[in-house]
């Protein structure tokens, strides 16, 4: 009997587990939309400031301006981004083994990370790589401010030469089911100049560089938003998926559990049964 | 003769569009200045402070942070008028 009661406990608590995985995974389907609907409302404003830059960039030389120009590099910054929780399938590991080979070619010590999110800071931190700095606790209630204290944070250090170049490594957003690990150069800047300037005829104020100089972090800063928007709607969907095959496998051990639990319980009312007719037989003889 | 012209707003959060603009003003680094039909083309550098867009109805104002304004006109009158706001911040004032 103790067999039985242990098996119906074990059930309970599947199912309970059950429950849970499929409220997470509503919940992130409900994330993902969300993270969407803002990626799509900072398109116009991204796509304008490229627009605007390309417009005037050809008319001044770049040198000019630190974060365009393209120095040797020595030092390399990366920005990790990853998320605060887990249970979200391979999504944070992917990231993080992807970061680890990077850093094992160009060698350790020559690589200062920017780390977003719990997960990526922890990892790196105890492993005792040059963790510059780290952002976590955030994602509940992104706002724009986050992307630009992140991208100010290493536009200082790349101002300041302590980097000479940023690249990113996060996932993207491809469908509900897959993401897609990207590794970007952010800094320096890279524009495709192709566009013919030639009817531009106007004024500035208060001059083009000064413009120049004004837009490019702004064009840094929304595209380090749209990636951290990209990171978080592939976390949601990460975890929609795994927590969708959490409730398929809880379900199946349910299964299996429920025919377990009833052979055992068969098997007690045929031996209770075969006692009885026991019982009874030898009270005839 | 048509005197306005369109006008967006935009922000990395939020877009707001006017379609029959007569006057805005807007913080400009050297000061507020004025825009107007066939304004000449111009891009300027916006520092903080109140955009107010008149409309043929009403006047509707906006607290933003720094941006860059991107006027684009064409003397022909063929294409209308485009005014193009880019700013890390924008909030619609109470009236």
């Amino acid at each position: 009997m103790a067999n039985l009661k242990n098996l119906s406990e074990r059930i309970k608590s599947v199912t309970s587990i059950q429950q849970v995985t499929k409220a997470m995974k509503m919940v992130a389907a409900a994330k993902v939309k969300k993270a969407q609907d803002k990626m799509e409302i900072s398109r116009p404003y991204s796509k304008n400031t490229q627009e605007l830059i390309c417009r005037i960039l050809p008319q001044i030389s770049s040198t000019d301006i630190s974060l365009v120009e393209k120095r040797d590099v020595k030092n390399i910054g990366i920005i990790v981004i990853s998320s605060d929780r887990g249970f979200a399938g391979s999504f944070n590991s992917s990231v993080i083994r992807k970061v680890e080979k990077e850093i094992e070619k160009i060698g350790k010590d020559k690589v200062y990370l920017f780390c977003i999110g719990k997960k990526s800071s922890e990892y790196f931190s105890k492993r005792d790589f040059n963790v510059k700095e780290t952002f976590f606790d955030f994602w509940k209630d992104m706002n724009y401010e986050t992307a630009s204290e992140i991208s100010n944070s290493f536009i200082r250090a790349f101002e300041q030469n302590d980097i000479d170049e940023v690249h990113v490594v996060y996932n993207r957003f491809k469908t509900l089911a897959s993401q897609e690990l990207m590794m970007e150069k952010v800094l320096p800047v890279d524009f495709t100049t192709d566009y013919n300037a030639k009817d531009y005829n106007y004024d500035y104020e208060p001059g083009q560089k000064e413009i120049v100089s004004t837009l490019i972090p702004k064009h840094v800063t929304v595209q380090m938003w749209q990636q951290l928007l990209e990171s978080y709607s592939s976390e949601e969907a990460a975890r929609m998926i795994a927590m969708d095959n959490a409730t398929e496998n809880a379900k199946e051990i349910i299964k299996e559990l429920k025919l377990e639990f009833n052979k055992a319980r068969q098997a007690a009312i045929t031996t209770e049964m075969l006692e009885i007719v026991g019982g009874a037989e030898a009270l005839v003889d | 003769m048509n005197k306005s012209f369109k006008l967006e707003i935009v922000t990395p959060i939020k877009t707001f569009s006017f379609d029959n603009v007569t006057y805005a003003k807007c913080p400009g680094v050297n000061g507020y200045f004025g825009i107007m039909k066939n304004h000449t083309n111009s891009i300027i550098n916006l520092t903080d402070g109140i955009i107010s867009v008149k409309t043929d109805k009403d006047e509707i104002k906006f607290s933003c942070s720094y941006g860059i304004a991107d006027i684009n006109s064409d003397s022909s009158d063929d294409i209308e008028d485009k005014v193009l706001l880019l700013v890390e911040n924008a909030e619609e004032l109470e009236k």
